[in-house]
């Protein structure tokens, strides 16, 4: 191995080829499609590393190909009508929503999405998360008490400690609870403490920057909720 | 009058020379070499001869052109530079990562995100085998290892066949 002029060079079949410096690495993998990007951890475990890293994922996540968001609007026996909105480049569409078509996802019957990920959930509070670009999923911890009804949710994004959460509104013994699971820490949904009146309206909930804004259904109002403090404004 | 830039008052443009690591010397207008921070703030420190130790003359060459038609930039001449950058990214893979080097080591940020797109877009469809080649990286996983992270993303290595080859 020779060093010059602070590039490391390797002897390779009698030549002598450049390694390309890692950050060079780092930026061309940013713009690398995330579908791609998982057959690309076989490369090497360095490129497995930088696939896996949570800053290069967020910063992969704000570059041109996964922007996209995904709603249902309507579920039948037969159909199912989405809605998305995406950037022009990304023109793959047949593939996320044949992922979100499986049986897997049939009983959850709502949908939200921030980032790449969506959030799939039914009244009775089974909620599942999922990336339909690297093709991976979670269903979060669901035990069966006999009165929950309604449920709500919403994914949100902490700047801070780069984690997704899950907001989760329901009603138990007739009365409404909040829960928020954190993606990839928690074991178990936790409960946070009742505000005034709130009851999201379904399907009308927005992220935008650390916060999730809800319509609320008791009060005509909205209502915010900071996803890092994991408190109303 | 209105106060304006020295050179305009002069008429004169101001030029600054690029040397390369091979000790060629390229001479070019102040407003052109600007489009790249390193430079820039070499100039705004007084600079005027600018050895670029980490840039060989055949990727200044191509840097430069690029810089110089970047610098025509107007409103009307959008699908001229569009095509102007087709053409640019069409070396060899060698070619282009020596490119984004230089790119990097000088600030374009323009040119980096071109040539990191391209890139991209070229090794979308290579087979992991080719990648290793391309990047002359070398396999560090054990076949088990390998065979894991493999069945992790199953899907990924399914449906079609990938490109095997270099270029």
């Amino acid at each position: 191995m020779i060093v010059y002029h602070n590039q490391v060079y390797m002897e390779k079949n009698n030549n002598i080829v450049a390694c390309i410096p890692h950050e060079l690495v780092v930026e061309i993998l940013k713009k690398v499609p995330a579908k791609y990007l998982m057959r690309f951890k076989c490369v090497s475990k360095s490129f497995c590393s930088i696939i896996s890293e949570s800053l290069f994922i967020e910063s992969h996540q704000k570059s041109c190909v996964s922007e996209f968001l995904i709603n249902r609007l309507a579920l039948t026996p037969e159909d199912v009508i989405y809605n998305f909105s995406k950037r022009e480049e990304y023109k793959d569409l047949a593939c996320p929503i044949q992922y979100l078509d499986q049986p897997c996802f049939q009983d959850l019957e709502f949908m939200q999405s921030i980032h790449s990920l969506v959030c799939l959930w039914n009244i009775a509070g089974q909620v599942a998360i999922c990336n339909p670009f690297t093709k991976q999923n979670v269903f979060l911890p669901y035990d069966q008490p006999a009165e929950i009804y309604g449920t709500i949710c919403s994914l949100g994004f902490d700047p801070t400690t780069k984690k997704h959460k899950v907001f989760k509104a329901h009603i138990e013994n007739r009365e409404l609870r909040y829960w928020i699971f954190t993606i990839g820490l928690d074991k178990s949904w936790r409960q946070i403490p009742s505000c005034a009146k709130f009851y999201p309206a379904k399907n009308n909930c927005v992220y935008i920057d650390g916060v999730i804004y809800f319509v609320n259904q008791l009060a005509c109002n909205i209502v915010a909720f900071g996803v890092g403090d994991e408190k109303f404004i | 009058m209105a106060s304006s830039s020295s050179s305009s008052k002069t008429g004169l443009k101001k030029m600054l020379t690029l040397k390369s690591s091979d000790g060629d010397e390229f001479e070019l207008e102040e407003s052109i070499v600007i489009q790249c921070q390193t430079i820039k703030h070499m100039v705004e420190d007084g600079f005027s001869l600018i050895p670029l130790q980490n840039v060989d003359t055949k990727t200044l060459t191509k840097i430069i052109e690029y810089m110089k038609k970047h610098a025509e930039k107007t409103e009307s001449n959008k699908e001229e530079i569009k095509n102007f950058n087709k053409e640019f990214v069409k070396g060899s893979f060698d070619d282009q990562f020596e490119l984004v080097s230089a790119a990097n080591y000088l600030h374009i940020n323009g040119l980096m995100d071109l040539l990191c797109q391209s890139i991209a877009d070229r090794i979308n469809n290579k087979s992991v085998r080719a990648v290793r080649e391309i990047f002359n990286i070398s396999n560090d996983y054990t076949p088990d290892e390998e065979e894991k992270v493999r069945d992790e993303h199953k899907w990924a290595h399914e449906g079609g066949e990938f490109d095997e080859s270099l270029d």
